[in-house]
This record gives C-alpha cells, sequence and structure tokens, in this order.
C-alpha cells in the first residue's frame, strides 16, 4: 500500500546516533537535576543511570518490533498499528501516537520560550516569538527528512561547548556532597525515577523515523551508542549539578544549568548564561522539528489524500495555538508532567504490548494459514 | 498575454531566415565590412566572400588566393584537395554557411547562385595573451591565467593533463549567440552521473546568449534564489587541473576568462590554491584562520548590535568604560551607527570596484581614513564599531573567491537587522534560517555543506584542514569518484624508505 | 525560497514588535549596592553607577557631550527591608537602571544583625544579575562609605571588588554570592562574608563576618583569617605571621596548603572531626638567628603547635556561637551513613574537633 522511501532521501546509518542523542537531550537538561534530586538528594544519580539503562531495553525491544515489522511493510509504529489492529482502530491509535508526539513537541517549544521569558525577554509574547519558530521549523521540515537530520547532526556539534563548559563547575566542586553513597531507599528512588524517564524521552521517535535510515542493521549500534551518549552527558551534567549546588540549595534553583552559566566569565563576554540560553536553541530544535516531520508524515499516512506539505502548516499553527494556550510557568509544570506520565506508560508499558501482540498475532496468522493450507 | 502577441506583430515580417545563399549575401551586402567579390583566374572563376573584421587577411592573402591562380584548380574539387588547410567543408546548409561565415571562414562559390559552397577556416583571434592571474594571485606557484578564448583555456589544461582519459564535450549555447561551451572531465575518474547532469542541464538551456561563465554557472545552479554561489569559478589552470584530476568536472565558456569547477562544496571557496604550496601546519592555519575571519565578518557587526541595545551584561567590566565612552557623543542607536558605517564601506567597495585601478585605489585608502576619522569626530560613529566594521570588512576579503566574499558581505545585513529587533535571540534565529538553507542546497545534486553533514570524517582532510600528502590517498568522497583511490597508501609510505626502529638507529 | 525569507523577515519584524531596549551608553548601570539598617523593617538603600563620561570623549573634539558632562553617579532612599532597590530608585534615574552588572552589596553590621533572608532571596531568584558578584558587611555606614571620596578616583564599587577579589587570592577564603548561597540555603553549614571598613580616605578588610543562617554573628578577626582559610579549603598563596617568642617574628608564605577531614562517630552524642593539614611554605621574614641547623625542630614544630592550637581555639569559638561557617556539620553528614540531622544542632557544640598540622618549609629566601 505504502511506497517505498526513495534513497535520495535516506540518510546513513552513523546519523542514527546524531538523532537519538540530539532528541534526548532537549529540554531536560537544563531542569532535570532539580526534580530528579527532590526525593533521591545525591543518589539521583544512579536513578538516571538506571533509567539510562533502562532506555536500552526500551530500545531493543522497539528494534526489535521494527525488524519483525519489516517483513510485512514499512517499519514504522503507525504502519504496525493498521496491519495489527485494523483501519479503525489502527487508525484511532495512530492518532493517539500523533498526540503524543504533539505535545512532545508543544512541551519542548513551549519550554524555550519560558526560559526566553524569564531568563533574557520578559516582554516576549509566546504568540509571537511561536510562529517566529514555527517559520523556522516550516523551512526546516520542508527539506524533508535529510534537512531534519541535518540539523540534529549539527545540534550534537553546538552542543559540545555547553557540555564541556562543565569543566569550570568542576573547579568549584564539592564532591563530598555525593557522600554518603547509596543511602536512600528504593521508595524515594522510584519516586524520583519518573522525573528521570522524563528527561529520556524522545528516544521513541524511532518508532516514526526508523525507515528512513540506510541499512537498519548497521544502525542499530548506533541507536544504542546514541542512548549511551546521552547517558553520559546526562549523569556528567547531573553530578556536576549535585557537586556544585548543596543539595537544599539544588532545589531552589529551576534551570541549575543556567544559574551555574550566570557565574560563568571569559575575558571577552560575563554572563555566559545569555550566550548559552540563545545556543541552546539549537539543542531544543531537533526535538521540535523532529516531533513536526513526524507528525506531519504520520497525516499524510492516515489521511493519503493530505499531502505532507499541507499537513505541516496545520501542525504548524496546532503548535502555535496549544503552546499560546499554555499561558504561565504552571501550566507549563502541568503539561509536563503529563507529557511525563504518558511517556513513562508508552515505553514501559504499551511498547512491552506491542512487541508481545505482535508476536500472537503473527502466531494467530501461522495458525490461520496452516489450518486453511 | 496580450502584449506579448502585440510584440510579435511589431516584428518586421519580411525580416526572416535566409532560404538560399543568394538570400543570404543580398543581406550580408550592406554591411561595410562584409567582402563579396567574384575572383576571374584564367583557369578558375569563383565567388568569394567573407568578414574583413572576422578572417585572417594576411592568412587570406598569402595561403588561399595564391592556390585560386594554380593551373591545376578547377573546381571546387580541386580547391578542396589542393588548399592545405584541414576541415574544409563542403555544403549546401544554409544555417551552417551562415554560422561560419560569422565565425570567420571564406565562403567560396562558382556561381553566385550555386547553394554548394566551400567553407575555408581562416579565424582571426585575437586576444590577451595568457597573463597571470588578477583575482586569484599567488605568491609563490603557477603565474598563468586563463584568457577569454576557449581554445588557449582548454590547451592551458590539456597541458597539465597529458593523457588521452582527459574528455571533452562541446555545445552550443544560446539561441542567437551560439557560444561555445567545453566540459572537461577525466574518463573513469569523474562521476559520469555528474557529467549526465551537467551535459543535461547545459543542454536544455534556454537562454539567447552567454557570455560569461558567472552566468552559465547561474542558469544550471540547483538553486537559482541562493545567495551561495553554487559552484567555484577560478581563472587559474593549475587549480582547474587540480580539480579535474579529483574527479570534478571543468566548464569553459568562449569569452569568458575562467572556468567553473563542478561539483563543489562550501568549504572549497574558502581554500586558496596557494594552500597546496605551503607545509600543511600552515595551509591548516590559514584555512582556518579564514574560516574564523567569515564568522567575524558576518557576526561583528550584529554582534555589537546586539549586545549594545540589548544584552549590556555580556560586556565585561574592563571593556564597559572604553564602549561606553566612544558612544557618549553618538547620537544615534548601535543599529542606525552601524548601518551608516557598513553603507559607507559598501560605497568605497563599491566605488573602488567601478573606478579605473589608479584612481580606486587611491579613493579606497583615503576614503576609508579621512571618512572614517572625520566621523568619528564629528560623533557619528564611535571609534570601537569604526573598528569592527572595519575588520569585518577586511575579514571579508580573506575569502578566496570574490563571489563568496560578496555573498558573505551580503549577507551580514539580515543579521545586522534581526540584531536590532530580537538581540542575541534575533541573531541565533537568523543563524538557524541560514544553516537551514545550507543544509537544503545542494552542488550538482551534491550536498553543499558536505564534510559537515553527510558527515564525513574522511573529507575533512582536504577541508578545514590540508592534511599532508601522504594522508591525502583518496578523493572526496562527495564526488563519488569512478576511482576513490588517488595513490596507494602503502606503497606511499614503503617508497619512503624504513620506519625508523630506535633512536640513532 | 527567498520571496518566502523575505516574507519570514518582515513578519519577524513585525511579530516581534518592540523589547525595551538598553542601549548601553543610555541607562545607568548599577554596579553597587549598599543597605543600612535604620531599625523597624526599614532601609536606607545606596546605589551606585559608575560615571563613564567623566573624561569626555577621546575621539570627539568639538561634538557630542561636553566633556565636563557626568552623569549621576549614586542615589539613595529610605524604603522597607527586601524592596529592590532599582525599583525603587527608578523614580530618581537620569535613565533607566539596569541591575545587569551588579557587583557588590554591602550591608551595614545592623542589617547583617538584622538578617539577609529576604535580599538573599533576591538574589537567588533574580536572573538578571551575575552570580559571582561579592557580599560584604560594613564596619560603619555603606551610604558614607559608597558616596565618600577616595584617593583614587575609580568608581568605588570597583575599588571595592578589586580590593575583595584580590584578597581572595590571598589570605581570605572565597565568599562570593555562590558560595554565600551555598551555605546559606545548605544544611549544617552557615554563610560568612568579608568584613569592610572605611578608614579616612581609603578601605580595607576587617576580618570576616560570621553569619547564623541569615544574621551576623561574629567578627573572626584578621590575625585567624589565614587558620580560617587553611581549614576551609586548599590554597596557595596566603601569609602567616607566626611569633616565636615575644618581639621574635617569622612569617612563611604558604605555597602549597591542603586539608583532609576524617569523621569518627557521626551520630553519637560527641561527634569527632579529624582534620589534617599539610602546609608548605617558604619564609619571607624572620627575626635573625632563629633560622639556624635546628629550625626544623625550633620553628616547624613551633609553628606546627602554635597553628593547632589557634585553630582548635577558633572551632572551638564556633561550636561555643553555634555557627558552622567551616562547614563540618555537612562533613559530618558525608562521612556519616543516615546521618541524624535533626539532632545535629544539639551535638554540633560537643562535636570534638582535632587538628593535626605538618608545617614544611621549603626555601628560606635568598640569603643564608
Amino acid at each position: 500500500m505504502q511506497k517505498k522511501i526513495r534513497e535520495a532521501s535516506q540518510v546513513s546509518p552513523i546519523i542514527a546516533f546524531f538523532i537519538t542523542l540530539s532528541i534526548q537531550i532537549g529540554i531536560g537538561v537544563l531542569s532535570f537535576q532539580r526534580t530528579v534530586s527532590r526525593h533521591s538528594g545525591q543518589d539521583a544519580w544512579v536513578v538516571m543511570l538506571i533509567a539510562g539503562l533502562s532506555t536500552l531495553a526500551v530500545m531493543w525491544m522497539i528494534l526489535r518490533l521494527l525488524d519483525n515489522e519489516q517483513a510485512y511493510g514499512q517499519p514504522d509504529l503507525l504502519s504496525i498499528h493498521r496491519r495489527l489492529f485494523g483501519k479503525w482502530i489502527g487508525g484511532m491509535l495512530n492518532m493517539a501516537a500523533l498526540s503524543f508526539v504533539t505535545i512532545f513537541g508543544v512541551v519542548t517549544l513551549r519550554s524555550y520560550i519560558e526560559i526566553l521569558q524569564v531568563w533574557v525577554f520578559p516582554q516576549l509574547s509566546v504568540f509571537g516569538i511561536s510562529i517566529i519558530f514555527c517559520l523556522m521549523v516550516w523551512y526546516a521540515v520542508l527539506g524533508g527528512f535529510r534537512v531534519v537530520a541535518g540539523i540534529c547532526t549539527l545540534s550534537t556539534l553546538y552542543m559540545l561547548p555547553l557540555i564541556l563548559n562543565g569543566g569550570f563547575e568542576l573547579q568549584q566542586a564539592h564532591f563530598s556532597n555525593l557522600l554518603p553513597l547509596l543511602e536512600h531507599s528504593p521508595q524515594s528512588l522510584m519516586q524520583s525515577y519518573m522525573q528521570a524517564i522524563h528527561s529520556y524521552l524522545g528516544f521513541e521517535l524511532v518508532l516514526f523515523f526508523h525507515p528512513f535510515i540506510k541499512r537498519p542493521e548497521a544502525a542499530r549500534k548506533w541507536y544504542y551508542f546514541g542512548l549511551l551518549t546521552a547517558l553520559y552527558i546526562y549523569l556528567m551534567v547531573l553530578i556536576l549539578a549535585l557537586t556544585y549546588f548543596s543539595q537544599a540549595e539544588l532545589q531552589t534553583e529551576i534551570w541549575p544549568t543556567l544559574t551555574f552559566w550566570k557565574a560563568i566569565h571569559f575575558p571577552l563576554l560575563e554572563h555566559f548564561d545569555i550566550i548559552g540560553i540563545m545556543v541552546f536553541l539549537w539543542v531544543f530544535l531537533p526535538s521540535i522539528s523532529m516531533s513536526a516531520w513526524a507528525i506531519s508524515r504520520g497525516i499524510k499516512q492516515t489521511f493519503p489524500i493530505i499531502r505532507q506539505k499541507y499537513a505541516l502548516i496545520f501542525v504548524l499553527v496546532l503548535f502555535v495555538i496549544l503552546s499560546a494556550m499554555i499561558r504561565d510557568g504552571a501550566r507549563v509544570e502541568w503539561i509536563n508532567n503529563l507529557y511525563t506520565m504518558i511517556g513513562f506508560y508508552f515505553i514501559y508499558a504499551y511498547i512491552p504490548f506491542l512487541l508481545i501482540y505482535q508476536l500472537i498475532h503473527k502466531k494467530m496468522k501461522q495458525k490461520q494459514t496452516k489450518g486453511t493450507g | 498575454m496580450f502584449w506579448k502577441k502585440k510584440r510579435l506583430q511589431e516584428t518586421d515580417p519580411n525580416e526572416k531566415s535566409p532560404k538560399t545563399v543568394k538570400d543570404l549575401i543580398a543581406k550580408l551586402k550592406d554591411y561595410p565590412d562584409f567582402t563579396h567579390f567574384e575572383h576571374r583566374g584564367k583557369y578558375l572563376n569563383c565567388w568569394i566572400s567573407f568578414f574583413q573584421s572576422l578572417v585572417n587577411i594576411e592568412f587570406v592573402h598569402r595561403d588561399v588566393f595564391p592556390f585560386l591562380y594554380r593551373d591545376d584548380v578547377r573546381n571546387l574539387n580541386d580547391i578542396q584537395e589542393r588548399l592545405p588547410i584541414e576541415k574544409i567543408i563542403r555544403t549546401r546548409d544554409i544555417s551552417v554557411i551562415q554560422t561560419k561565415l560569422l565565425e570567420g571562414y571564406i565562403v567560396i562559390q562558382i556561381k553566385k547562385s550555386q547553394a554548394e559552397c566551400l567553407v575555408v577556416p581562416s579565424i582571426r583571434v585575437k586576444g590577451r595573451q595568457v597573463e597571470p592571474p588578477e583575482v586569484e594571485t599567488s605568491i609563490i606557484g603557477p603565474k598563468e591565467s586563463f584568457v577569454e578564448s576557449v581554445d588557449t583555456n582548454i590547451n592551458l589544461v590539456r597541458k597539465r593533463i597529458p593523457i588521452p582519459q582527459l574528455a571533452m564535450q562541446e555545445f552550443r549555447v544560446g539561441k542567437v549567440s551560439n557560444t561555445r561551451v567545453s566540459l572537461l572531465y577525466l574518463k573513469g575518474i569523474a562521476n559520469m552521473e555528474n557529467v549526465n547532469t551537467v551535459r543535461q542541464r547545459i543542454e536544455d538551456l534556454e537562454v539567447t546568449s552567454l557570455l560569461d561563465c558567472n552566468m552559465l554557472s547561474q542558469l544550471i545552479s540547483d538553486n537559482n534564489n541562493s545567495p551561495f554561489p553554487q559552484f567555484i569559478d577560478t581563472e587559474r589552470p593549475d587549480r582547474t587541473a587540480a580539480s579535474i584530476y579529483e574527479g570534478k568536472i571543468a566548464v569553459f565558456v568562449d569569452g569568458s576568462p575562467s572556468a567553473l569547477i563542478l561539483p563543489t562544496t562550501i568549504v572549497e571557496f574558502f581554500g586558496a590554491f596557494d594552500d597546496y604550496f605551503l607545509t600543511w601546519h600552515l595551509a591548516s592555519t590559514y584555512r582556518l584562520l579564514r574560516l574564523f575571519a567569515v564568522a567575524i565578518s558576518v557576526l561583528a557587526a550584529s554582534l555589537y548590535v546586539a549586545v549594545l541595545t540589548y544584552h549590556y551584561q555580556l560586556v565585561p567590566k574592563d571593556l564597559l568604560g572604553t564602549l561606553i565612552t566612544s558612544r557618549s557623543s553618538v547620537p544615534f542607536d548601535p543599529i542606525m551607527e552601524a548601518l551608516v558605517l557598513e553603507g559607507m564601506i559598501e560605497f568605497l567597495r563599491e566605488a573602488g570596484a567601478r573606478l579605473p585601478t589608479k584612481v580606486g585605489q587611491t579613493l579606497g585608502v583615503t576614503g576609508g581614513i579621512v571618512i572614517g576619522t572625520a566621523s568619528v569626530q564629528a560623533g557619528l560613529t564611535s571609534n570601537v564599531l569604526l573598528i569592527i566594521i572595519a575588520v569585518s570588512a577586511l575579514a571579508a576579503f580573506t575569502t578566496p573567491n570574490y563571489r563568496m566574499g560578496t555573498t558573505i558581505r551580503f549577507i551580514r545585513f539580515p543579521f545586522i537587522l534581526s540584531a536590532e529587533i530580537l538581540g542575541l535571540l534575533g541573531i541565533i534565529l537568523c543563524f538557524t534560517f541560514l544553516v537551514c538553507h545550507l543544509l537544503k542546497l545542494t552542488s550538482l545534486g551534491r550536498p553543499y555543506i558536505e564534510p559537515v553533514y553527510p558527515l564525513r570524517v574522511t573529507d575533512w582532510k582536504d577541508a578545514y584542514f590540508r592534511l599532508p600528502y601522504n594522508i591525502q590517498t583518496t578523493r572526496p568522497m562527495f564526488l563519488r569518484p569512478g576511482e576513490a583511490a588517488r595513490a596507494n597508501r602503502k606503497r606511499n609510505i614503503e617508497k619512503r624508505g624504513k620506519k625508523w626502529t630506535d633512536i640513532d638507529e | 525560497m527567498k520571496v518566502k525569507t523575505a516574507g519570514a523577515l518582515i513578519i519577524l519584524v513585525f511579530l516581534s514588535g518592540c523589547l525595551p531596549t538598553s542601549v548601553i551608553d543610555d541607562i545607568l548601570m548599577v554596579e553597587a549596592e549598599g543597605y543600612d539598617y535604620i531599625g523597624d523593617g526599614k532601609v536606607l538603600g545606596t546605589a551606585t553607577m559608575p560615571n563613564y563620561v567623566e573624561s569626555g570623549n577621546q575621539g570627539g573634539q568639538g561634538a557630542g557631550l561636553p566633556s565636563t558632562a557626568a552623569m549621576m553617579s549614586s542615589v539613595s532612599g529610605v524604603t522597607y527591608d527586601s524592596k529592590s532597590l532599582i525599583d525603587k530608585f527608578q523614580s530618581k534615574g537620569q535613565r533607566p537602571l539596569r541591575l545587569g552588572k551588579v557587583r557588590i552589596m554591602i550591608f551595614n553590621k545592623r542589617m547583617a544583625r538584622h538578617g539577609l533572608k529576604k535580599e538573599l532571596d533576591f538574589r537567588n531568584r533574580d536572573p538578571e544579575t551575575g552570580r559571582d558578584m561579592q557580599l560584604a558587611v560594613v564596619d560603619g555606614s555603606t551610604n558614607k562609605l559608597l558616596t565618600a571620596q577616595y584617593q583614587t578616583t575609580i568608581p568605588v564599587s570597583r575599588y571595592l571588588t578589586d580590593m575583595i577579589d584580590q584578597n581572595q587570592e590571598q589570605n581570605y577564603p572565597k565568599s562570593n554570592l555562590h558560595q554565600v548561597l551555598y551555605s546559606y540555603y545548605g544544611n549544617y553549614m552557615d554563610p560568612f562574608m568579608p568584613m569592610i571598613r572605611k578608614e579616612g580616605m581609603h578601605l580595607e578588610m576587617r576580618g570576616i563576618a560570621l553569619f547564623r543562617n541569615d544574621k551576623y554573628v561574629m567578627t573572626l578577626p584578621e590575625k585567624n583569617v589565614f587558620l580560617f582559610k587553611m581549614l576551609f579549603e586548599k590554597f596557595n598563596q596566603g601569609v602567616y605571621d607566626y611569633q616565636y617568642s615575644p618581639g621574635k617574628h617569622v612569617v612563611i608564605r604558604n605555597v602549597y596548603s591542603t586539608v583532609s577531614y576524617k569523621v569518627r562517630n557521626g551520630n553519637g552524642a560527641e561527634p569527632e572531626i579529624f582534620a589534617k593539614v599539610r602546609l608548605m611554605g617558604d619564609v619571607r621574614q624572620s627575626a635573625p638567628h632563629l633560622l639556624k641547623k635546628d629550625y626544623h625542630t625550633k620553628v616547624e614544630k613551633g609553628m606546627e603547635r602554635d597553628i593547632e592550637e589557634r585553630a582548635f581555639k577558633m572551632v572551638e569559638m564556633f561550636q561555643k556561637k553555634r555557627i558552622d561557617p567551616l562547614r563540618l556539620g555537612d562533613l559530618v553528614r558525608s562521612y556519616t551513613r543516615q546521618f541524624d540531622g535533626a539532632s545535629w544542632d544539639e551535638r554540633y557544640p560537643h562535636a570534638h574537633f582535632h587538628c593535626s598540622v605538618h608545617v614544611n618549609i621549603m626555601e628560606m629566601g635568598v640569603s643564608q
């Protein structure tokens, strides 16, 4: 039913690394230190480590799911839904999945605008700036998946200096803050787990873009490698924040990384935070443009009459409206929590379910064919 | 539309292309430089016609006419056999006759109304001698540059690539001008897909005239709405030859003193050919310096505007005093100040380019110094900005390619304007638009910002850096060359002698 | 595509509307804030902005502002405690006041005793100011300190910060906003700031002001600052003056000093804290005939004993006053599993502090 994807719009396997990494490092990285350590204190890094490793397991399931699907058609979530659940239920599930991705995009966009408003331009209008962002995303996504993947690749490059300046933090680190090790009970660790997952979410978009990677077998290691790098970056950023701030102080900082940047100064510029926030646009951009791309493509797949370029405009208008509807910081937090909840169940409950269902479906089919044959 | 129809009607209905040689000659006879006469010899009577301004008269008198008086020349056949000139055409095709006549051939007929003609080449080649390059000058290395004649240019390249694999294809472009366009590449190394794309694009051109290869470059570029040049133009035969060896394609246009090299990536615009003559450390440093200069040139003025308008926090304490004192007497906002100065620099550049060389130089220097100092003293601009703008203008011209340099000077204006509107956020948004644009851009279907995206680390060896030659054993991957290996790495190392095993051994 | 880009740019212009600008020479950048408590929840606030135009425009001759033009350089006024001074003084500002370059905040003793809770909270919340700014307590009036004339003509804010920065490279421990907030918000530790006084035409550092939570408690005299820094962090430029016997001094400049702690019985009624200091230094000055062959035993050992004794006394005093600027409580926490934080305040005065110092004199200057 679906056309095969042209090779010209596919990207080489190594790009899978950059995409996974840059989508995972998103809004979370500026603010997760506080939320993750709220319940688990200095042991938050353990939670982060466990959650990161669990993403590897989820990724294994996702890739398994997609590999199994390869035999039947295009290996992506929407095709799987279609095939397993039929046109109507599958279509409904597709819409649900797309709304989840929409939330992902909107949360990222709105959180970045919030940071801009708080730190740089309090007078910035959400409506105006989100239109400008969406114009930018529109211009990028018009170029197709290759350009979106290019943004992911470049984003990783621009991210480097932001991550590397953690070295300044190291000079004032109190490593005794990490002691005593493993003091917290498993319950309090579990409470932090949810927040840790919030930072890691994003990689499940593999379910949408996987068919666009050339030689999927070769890409597999790059997916895992991307996840591991993200895990490493998160761990490093978290440990730096834990050692730089005292525990109770950290709880007062909504964006610990930015607060830390306020203290950096170079001979030619002070207040690194402003520069950092601006460059951070490139850390957010992959998530926003990838989600816009995934949704517009999803709409095209579900309703084949709509062309993707028109679907894209619809998606971006939706982004603007939704982010303008989120008026204040409290609502940003609310939608972040909602997103975490849905994401949590999506990756830990829905994906295993889908994998099992796929196997059962296959068995049933085999029996049927045996029965009839 | 209506007006188009009207125009068509206005053209003279009698003005149609000639059907016979007689018509043609009748039409051309009015032109004073057209010569048409009857030769009456002892053995042969014939009509000879040519353009005095196009043929080599001396050659005609010395080498062609004497033959017409010989006793063994009785008809066209004899002329064709006896004349010691290659490529004599015997034809009845009126279009060939017309073209050749206008290229400087002599047409010989037996009778005035006879359709069969002999077309003898005697083209007068008048043009510049090969001279040292003026745009892409180099301190060391070859001092030859292309001239306006395509044959001389191809000669300059063939001299450097003396092998039969150097393939050449020729086209005629332009409905009216019929300009010669030649395409050179190495068989077996250049990617045939690229060659076919270029050929097809050239053949599909719908133009009346083609005067220069930069015009051609814009006509066949992938995205002609982009301010970025997508093919390199060079006036250096050595650079062209090196590119052909790499697997690229060179295109020459008759009448244009430069060659187009395609496909290219954006970094190649920042590599000067000098880089290959210096040791690799220096060459790499200079390349990085040029890229840094580009960044300065695009961003310096806009950063000034953004920081001084919105982000005063960013200014370090020791610089605050300097900035504020230099700005305290300026009545404008930073944006106006920047635009005024940028405008002045642009005027100077444009005036320098338009005026004759000698006047231009004087004007540039005096204008720069006098206007700069005076505007600071008059309180129109600040000292600091003057330095910034001057440096960024200078930095833009470190780019070896003139077209790229002007593009860089152009794209700073959107940056300055957006810096005024949204501060640093505006700069980063503008930058993002620029990067998205570059991500989309292709050169002959190959990605424009190649070694970065798609990420191909092996191509970095001759992009941002120029690593030593013994590492440069493969051709650039983005060209998808027919043969990737340039030299055998292993043998390359073996020939340098034994690896040293220990100190003093 | 270009049409689209141009369209996008135009939309960009219209959508963003007008953001308030702060053109660098059209604003007044506050560099120092002073708070004098005058009782009853009222504060006399002072803000100073450096004056850059005073010297005139070097490049411009005959144009622009006259060389005598000077902007206002300080404002002061009474307001309630915790009010943002900038907002208060905006009505007195010749040009818009901006907070982004505040480099130092100073409080008088009474203000510090009253408590800095609200000011610290405000600073922590404020995205505009840097986190490497200095805080200091002033012995005397901050208003007088900030508005007085000094020997130097550079702005007083810069004079203050230069002085504090330079001292913190040497004997004084680092105490910028980050350090203060770290201790203020952190559990089981208390902040400290340098103490400053105006002496005639100049300023001077007068020791360290110690706090309990946000309230000033006491001043650590200047002679103990070296000991404090030695126990607080590793450093390499301090100068220690050891009185060998009355009238006979040996001064060493430390080349390197490290401290490491051990804790025993962290949850007991009387926790034990062991500090081990290694101090390497060169002799700067010495009373004649003191550095003979047996200087090892005489001077080094004597100095070790002296430092140990004084450090012990200093910590004992902290315990008595129930303040913890050395962050010993946090130290005990990090060494103790399931640390009993609730009773720490009770147990802290009973903790035993042991200090062992090892002094190593490396060089003795260029003369024998």
